[in-house]
């Protein structure tokens, strides 16, 4: 429990000191990179708690509520006007992912893919409820699919 | 033998199920909205490939039960904080209720995504609707993807499309 806790106040702070408001005065290939590199990070933090400590849904709902409290506070470093902190609740999903299907480096490439697609697709989709999980879904099973591909070529 | 074709029947129909779903969001991206006809081409095509219904683990009506709840407690506590805190906040509670299966507890989650959209507010239609689709989805695809993440996110999508076509048409 105490080692969670820590973990829960490391994965805070690192948000507020890494992103807080500060994504403003950067160019826009580099807010698009930070935010992918985000979501893949996310998504494995979301595994490795739902892998070691909780399951998959409490996992992501932890995540979802320090993200949830972020926004809240109006803490909400932007991405081509979309909240990293929401489309971050997304990438919790990617990390929903077992690891029978990906594992914690699958899932952050999943993540980073998500990220991806998230900051120019959720603009046009984020009105309808489920679209970050619907798009999370493809991530994953575009990253699954690829994988096995890989390993059909190897002969494994 | 009969019950393993019809097995693998009902899991390439709950397949299609997601992979149509997962079509309809990339519809979205391209016309910014739902489409009327590509959602009546779903009921169709879904009716259509209808496998047998076989024995199933999971309850229909605990599904039905708790994606309304999940739905009902989102769009309350939405009242009150921003979406994903009141999406997370209700389903950290539901985990603590006992003697809810598994399946349960996760299909709050599918009903929380789907209250998370903008246009969905509580009404008659929405707490018909979208509690219904998602538990049939979630019933008919308890077989397949398990695991993979995001499934609960397409069950949610998939029933706040179908409310926002019939909303659109009413």
């Amino acid at each position: 429990m105490m080692k969670i806790l820590v973990v829960i106040l490391v994965f805070v702070l690192s948000n507020v000191l890494i992103l807080g408001n500060h994504l403003i005065n950067i160019p826009i290939l580099v807010q698009v990179l930070i935010g992918m590199l985000y979501m893949g990070l996310v998504a494995f933090f979301t595994q490795w708690i739902a892998h070691k400590y909780l399951n998959p849904v409490k996992s992501s709902a932890l995540i979802g509520l320090i993200l949830g409290v972020f926004l809240q506070l109006d803490i909400q470093p932007k991405i081509l006007e979309l909240s990293v902190f929401t489309v971050a609740f997304g990438a919790t999903f990617v990390g929903m992912c077992s690891s029978k299907y990906l594992s914690p480096r699958g899932v952050f490439v999943a993540g980073v893919l998500y990220g991806l697609a998230a900051i120019y697709t959720l603009p046009y989709t984020s009105f309808i409820g489920g679209a970050m999980g619907t798009l999370a879904c493809l991530c994953c099973l575009v990253v699954i699919n690829i994988l096995k591909i890989i390993q059909w070529k190897r002969g494994i | 033998m009969l019950k393993k074709s019809q097995n693998t029947n009902q899991n390439n129909f709950a397949i299609l199920l997601i992979f149509l779903t997962q079509l309809a969001f990339c519809f979205i991206i391209l016309w910014q909205q739902p489409q009327f006809w590509y959602i009546i081409l779903f009921l169709v095509v879904s009716w259509i490939y209808l496998p047998p219904i076989l024995a199933h683990n999971q309850k229909w009506w605990i599904l039905l039960i708790c994606s309304f709840l999940g739905l009902y407690v989102t769009l309350f506590l939405k009242n009150y904080c921003n979406t994903i805190l009141a999406a997370s906040i209700g389903t950290l509670l539901m985990q603590f209720i006992p003697k809810i299966p598994n399946y349960g507890k996760a299909i709050f989650y599918a009903g929380a995504f789907a209250a998370m959209g903008d246009f969905v507010i509580l009404n008659a239609l929405s707490t018909a609707i979208i509690p219904f689709v998602c538990a049939t989805f979630a019933w008919f695809t308890q077989n397949v993807h398990n695991g993979i993440g995001g499934k609960l996110g397409t069950i949610g999508f998939l029933g706040a499309t179908i409310h926002f076509v019939v909303e659109f048409v009413i």
